[in-house]
């Protein structure tokens, strides 16, 4: 009996059910982990979410939508020393890099612009001052404490003659993130 | 319309075979696409993104972004040192170019996929949309039969047994990967259309005005008119590409304006990977005599073949063959 199911399962049809309830499968998972949130949401991608997120599925494709910001910004971190002195870290700052330079750093581009200075990484503050202090760590130079700026400024409004990409407005106003105070054991 | 219908057009879209032609060649963009990131964007800052003493180190990573849950993670296999993460690394390139050049293709394709998306799960920051679509196709491209044609096993295979497998094979994870490419197109304009600066036609302008993601200028993005007939330019072709793009009939032409719109954003906005990642997978959607009557033109053109191929420098007997 169990050889005769197996000879079934063998074959062309069983092996297309087979394939078509995976295929149903994923595009239900896909496309409602990619639908608004709702109640009906969470009740269809629930069961399967571990699966999901643990082999890489999840995906979001929300590039430049519903809203395209409106600013442009980069970001700063300042160092007091114990003894006073204040150093001042400019991340890499794309508008300042050649096409070159910019094409290969993207992905500082994705971390220190779209993750770093806003609410999203939070949870991360702590880590990129720590890695900070121990950078600029010395016998001599012990960090007390790190605040992250950012500096920014608004894109003009859409009304001709258009500004010109290259010739966007300086970043003139600018905000603390956060500010970390150092622990000794975070230099280490 | 019945059940059996439906049934026979699910079949003859998912299942009938076909040439795997189109995923071959795909293959070899993906491999080089996931070296580029690896080799041109990611290193030598390797140590700074996935190092124990890293930008965030993986416990953090695991609690406040994993949420504890598991993830596919291989470089936790290794002991958290410096040297572990240069030697992933060099695993992972090498497979990446075994799996490109079609070695031992469908084991290559597994370790590469459990290799991107291992360097996505320890760190989650520095990834755009690019690198996302790539992690997905390296899934969904282990189920096919992408190492057929164009590669070292089909050399191989001639060579020891003297023939090769020249029969069409199921499609149905190269049908996967053109739905998957499809649905991406559906959430971006299901999410743009909702948009005031997408409807007003001012989305490009904005976007070309980011600082940080400014390429090549382009003296027209300086009008109005312009970047508002981009703007919904935009928006038709991201619908075309999940609904228009299944007919035949309008196939090429929707293919042709997606290749224009990615590579009209690859001059203008900095955004490495993405853009190329798509165009590169556009491919799939080319019929597979297509493709070889393009790659049988192109052998001609490089060979000079139609140069020899004039039909007044051929006798007359040979000219009316090749009318024939």
């Amino acid at each position: 009996m169990f050889s005769d199911i197996l000879r079934r399962a063998r074959t062309p049809l069983a092996k297309e059910i087979a394939l078509t309830i995976l295929i149903c499968a994923y595009l239900l998972q896909a496309i409602a982990s990619l639908s608004p949130d709702s109640e009906l949401k969470k009740r269809l991608t629930a069961p399967a979410d571990l699966f999901w997120n643990f082999w890489g599925f999840n995906q979001s494709w929300t590039l430049f939508s519903p809203v395209i910001r409106d600013l442009n910004y980069h970001v700063a971190a300042t160092i007091t020393f114990d003894d006073g002195t204040i150093l001042t870290w400019q991340l890499p700052r794309m508008d300042h890099l050649n096409i070159y330079q910019r094409f290969r750093m993207e992905k500082f581009r994705k971390w220190d612009a779209d993750s770093l200075p806003w609410p999203d990484y939070k949870a991360f503050w702590p880590d990129f001052a720590r890695y900070t202090g121990r950078l600029y760590c010395s016998p001599q130079h012990k960090p007390k404490q790190l605040s992250l700026y950012l500096f920014w400024t608004t894109i003009p409004a859409p009304v001709d003659p258009l500004v010109d990409r290259y010739a966007l407005p300086d970043h003139d106003k600018y905000s603390c993130v956060f500010t970390y105070f150092y622990k000794p054991e975070d230099l280490q | 319309m019945t059940f059996k219908d439906i049934w026979r057009i699910w079949r003859g879209f998912w299942f009938e075979p076909t040439s795997p032609l189109p995923v071959c060649i795909y293959r070899i963009f993906l491999g080089l696409l996931i070296l580029q990131s690896t080799i041109v964007h990611t290193m030598p800052a390797e140590i700074f993104w996935y190092g124990p003493k890293g930008i965030i180190p993986i416990g953090d990573v695991m609690d406040r972004f994993w949420l504890r849950e598991p993830r596919l993670d291989a470089l936790l296999l290794f002991p958290p040192t410096n040297q572990s993460v240069h030697i992933f690394f060099a695993i992972f390139i090498v497979v990446t170019i075994f799996f490109t050049i079609g070695f031992l293709t469908r084991y290559n394709a597994i370790l590469m996929a459990i290799g991107i998306i291992s360097l996505h799960h320890h760190q989650p920051f520095n990834i755009n949309g690019g690198d996302s679509f790539l992690g997905l196709a390296s899934w969904i491209i282990c189920f096919t039969d992408c190492g057929r044609y164009w590669s070292v096993d089909r050399f191989l295979t001639k060579y020891f047994n003297g023939s090769v497998n020249d029969a069409p094979s199921n499609p149905w994870a190269q049908r996967l990967l053109q739905v998957q490419f499809a649905i991406v197109y559906w959430q971006t304009f299901c999410c743009k259309i909702v948009g005031a600066q997408w409807l007003d036609g001012t989305a490009v302008y904005y976007a070309t005005r980011l600082e940080d993601m400014l390429k090549f200028n382009l003296p027209f993005l300086n009008s109005l008119l312009f970047c508002k007939f981009l703007t919904w330019y935009t928006l038709f072709i991201e619908f075309a590409m999940w609904t228009f793009v299944w007919f035949k009939e309008v196939r090429y032409w929707v293919l042709l304006g997606t290749l224009i719109l990615h590579f009209g954003i690859d001059l203008t906005i900095n955004l490495p990977v993405f853009e190329w990642a798509f165009m590169a997978t556009l491919i799939l959607f080319v019929e597979p005599e297509d493709i070889q009557r393009g790659i049988d033109f192109a052998r001609n053109v490089l060979a000079g073949k139609y140069i020899l191929a004039k039909p007044k420098l051929l006798p007359t007997n040979a000219a009316a063959e090749v009318v024939d």
